[in-house]
C-alpha cells in the first residue's frame, strides 16, 4: 500500500491542467463572447486545481492510519474516485475546447469573422425573442454539422453550424432548431408530464404489445418528442423559412424513414404545418408552406406512410398539446 | 442537437453529480472516521459537515425525477434505475421513501447527530449515485468520441 500512485495521478492531471489553461488563453483574444466563454471554462479549471490541492492535503492521513486497513483502502479509493472525475472534467474541458479554437480559426479570417459576429448577433436575437434567461452566454461555432452544446450549470449555449454555412446567412435559419433544444432543455420536466402521456395513449391504439409500447414511449421521450418541439420551436421563429432550408440540408429521398435519434422529416414537416395551423398563422403563410412542402414531397418516389409508433395523429396531438404547453 | 454533442452534455452532467456527490463521500468518510471510528482527522467539523450538506440539492432533485417518473409513462431516469437496483424495489414509491430516509439521515449528521446507521445510509445511496454517474459519463465521453 503507497500513496505514490496518488500523487503520480495528481502531479498528472495537475500538467493537464496547466496545458488546458495554456489552451485557453492562447484561445481567448479579442473576442467577448470567446472570452466570456474561457473564463467560465477556466472557472471550472481553478476549481479543479484547487481540489486537487485537498486531495494532497487528505493525502496526509493515509500513513497515519495504514495499520487500519479498511479505513485505509476507504479513504484512499474515496480520493482516486475524486481525481477519476477530475480526469473526466479535463476530457469535458478539452472538447469544448476543440469547439473553441476552431471558433477562433476561422475568426482569423476577416470575413469570416464578419460572419460569425453576425451569427452571433443573430442568435442572441433569437434567444431574446423565445424569452431565455439573459445571463445565458450563446456562442457560434463552426463544426461539421448543425449541433448544439447545452452546459447549462455553466450558463453556457454552443450551436454550432458547419463552416461551409458560415456565409450562407439563409441557411442560419436553422440554428433556431438548435435554440429549439435549449429551449427543450429549460422546460424538458414540464413538457415531457404533459406530453409523453397523450403519445402513450396514442401508441396504445395502434400498437398492441405493450413492451413494443414502453419501447416507443421511451425513444419519444428520449428524442423524438424533443426533435419536433425543437421544429416547432424553429419554425415559430423562423416560419415558412426554416422549413425550406429544412428540407434543403435533410436532403432526404426517404421522407418517412426513421434514422435514430431523429424523426421522419415527413413527421418533422407535419409538425411544422400542423403547429402554425393551430396558431392561427395567416392563411397566406399556411399556403406558402404547404406549396414548399408539396413542391418537394411530391417529386418523391417514396410512397411509404409514417410508421404507426410516429403516425400523423401523434404528431398532430404533440403539436397541439405544444401549443398549450409552449411559452412561444 | 447532434448525437455526438447529445451525449458530451449529458456526460457533462452527469460528472458534475459524480463529482459533487463524490466529494460528499470523501467528507463523509473523514467525519465517520472521526466521530465514529475514532480516528484523528485534524479537517474542520463545522466544515465537513457542510461540505456533506451540499448533497441535499442533488437528493432533492431525484426525488422530484422519482416523483416526475411516478406521474409520467417515461421510464425511470439512469440513476433513479441504479437505486431501484440498489435497493432491489421495482415499485418507485419504496425507492422515494427510503430517499426521503436518508435525507432525515443526512439532515441528522448536518445537525451533528451522529449515529452509525445514517452514516452507512447515507453512504450506501452516495456510492450508488456517485458510481452510476461516473461510469455512465464515462461510457457517455467513450461513445461520443467515436463519432
Amino acid at each position: 500500500m503507497s500513496e505514490r500512485h496518488l500523487f503520480g495521478i495528481i502531479d498528472d492531471l495537475r500538467s493537464d491542467i496547466a496545458s488546458l489553461k495554456e489552451f485557453f488563453r492562447i484561445a481567448r483574444s479579442g473576442d467577448l463572447k470567446t472570452s466570456e466563454l474561457v473564463s467560465r471554462l477556466e472557472y471550472v479549471l481553478s476549481e479543479v486545481e484547487s481540489d486537487l490541492d485537498l486531495r494532497v492535503r487528505l493525502c496526509k492521513y493515509l500513513p497515519s492510519i495504514k495499520r487500519r486497513r479498511v479505513a485505509y483502502k476507504e479513504l484512499y479509493t474515496r480520493i482516486l474516485f475524486n481525481l477519476r472525475q477530475h480526469r473526466q472534467s479535463i476530457y469535458l474541458l478539452y472538447m469544448v475546447y476543440e469547439l473553441i479554437s476552431l471558433r477562433e480559426k476561422a475568426r482569423e479570417n476577416v470575413t469570416y469573422r464578419r460572419f460569425l459576429d453576425l451569427a452571433d448577433k443573430y442568435v442572441d436575437s433569437l434567444t431574446e425573442a423565445l424569452n431565455m434567461p439573459t445571463d445565458l452566454l450563446i456562442i457560434v461555432a463552426p463544426q461539421s454539422e448543425y449541433a448544439s452544446l447545452p452546459i447549462l450549470s455553466k450558463r453556457a449555449f454552443i450551436v454550432m453550424l458547419p463552416p461551409t454555412n458560415l456565409a450562407k446567412p439563409w441557411k442560419w435559419v436553422l440554428l433556431s432548431h438548435e435554440l429549439g433544444h435549449l429551449y427543450f432543455q429549460y422546460y424538458r420536466e414540464r413538457i415531457l408530464i404533459r406530453i409523453l402521456p397523450a403519445i402513450e395513449e396514442e401508441l396504445r391504439d395502434v400498437v398492441r404489445d405493450e413492451e413494443q409500447v414502453k419501447g416507443y414511449v421511451s425513444l419519444w421521450g428520449e428524442y423524438w418528442l424533443q426533435e419536433i418541439v425543437s421544429d416547432i420551436v424553429a419554425v415559430s421563429l423562423c416560419g415558412p423559412a426554416y422549413l425550406k432550408m429544412l428540407i434543403t440540408e435533410a436532403t432526404e429521398p426517404k421522407p418517412a424513414q426513421v434514422y435514430g435519434a431523429h424523426p421522419p422529416l415527413d413527421a418533422r414537416a407535419l409538425a411544422q404545418m400542423t403547429y402554425m395551423k393551430f396558431t392561427g398563422a395567416p392563411d397566406e403563410l399556411m399556403l406558402i408552406m404547404e406549396r414548399v412542402w408539396r413542391e418537394f414531397r411530391n417529386g418523391v418516389l417514396e410512397m411509404d406512410s409514417l410508421p404507426d409508433y410516429l403516425n400523423e395523429e401523434i404528431v398532430r396531438r404533440v403539436s397541439w398539446l405544444t401549443l398549450f404547453e409552449s411559452h412561444l | 442537437m447532434s448525437t455526438r454533442w447529445m451525449l458530451v452534455s449529458e456526460a457533462w452532467n452527469l460528472n458534475e453529480i459524480a463529482r459533487k456527490v463524490g466529494d460528499v463521500l470523501t467528507a463523509l468518510t473523514l467525519l465517520k472516521f472521526a466521530k465514529i471510528k475514532g480516528l484523528t482527522i485534524s479537517e474542520d467539523e463545522e466544515e465537513l459537515r457542510k461540505r456533506i450538506l451540499a448533497v441535499k440539492p442533488v437528493l432533492r432533485d431525484l426525488l422530484k425525477e422519482i416523483e416526475n417518473t411516478i406521474k409520467s409513462s417515461y421510464g425511470p431516469p439512469p440513476l433513479v434505475r441504479a437505486l431501484q437496483e440498489e435497493y432491489g424495489y421495482a415499485d418507485l414509491k419504496k425507492v422515494q421513501e427510503k430517499l426521503r430516509n436518508v435525507i432525515d439521515a443526512l439532515e441528522r449528521i448536518g445537525k451533528g447527530d451522529y449515529r452509525e446507521d445514517d452514516f452507512e445510509e447515507l453512504e450506501r445511496l452516495l456510492e450508488c449515485i456517485a458510481y452510476e454517474a461516473s461510469s455512465r459519463s464515462q461510457e457517455l465521453i467513450a461513445r461520443a468520441g467515436r463519432y
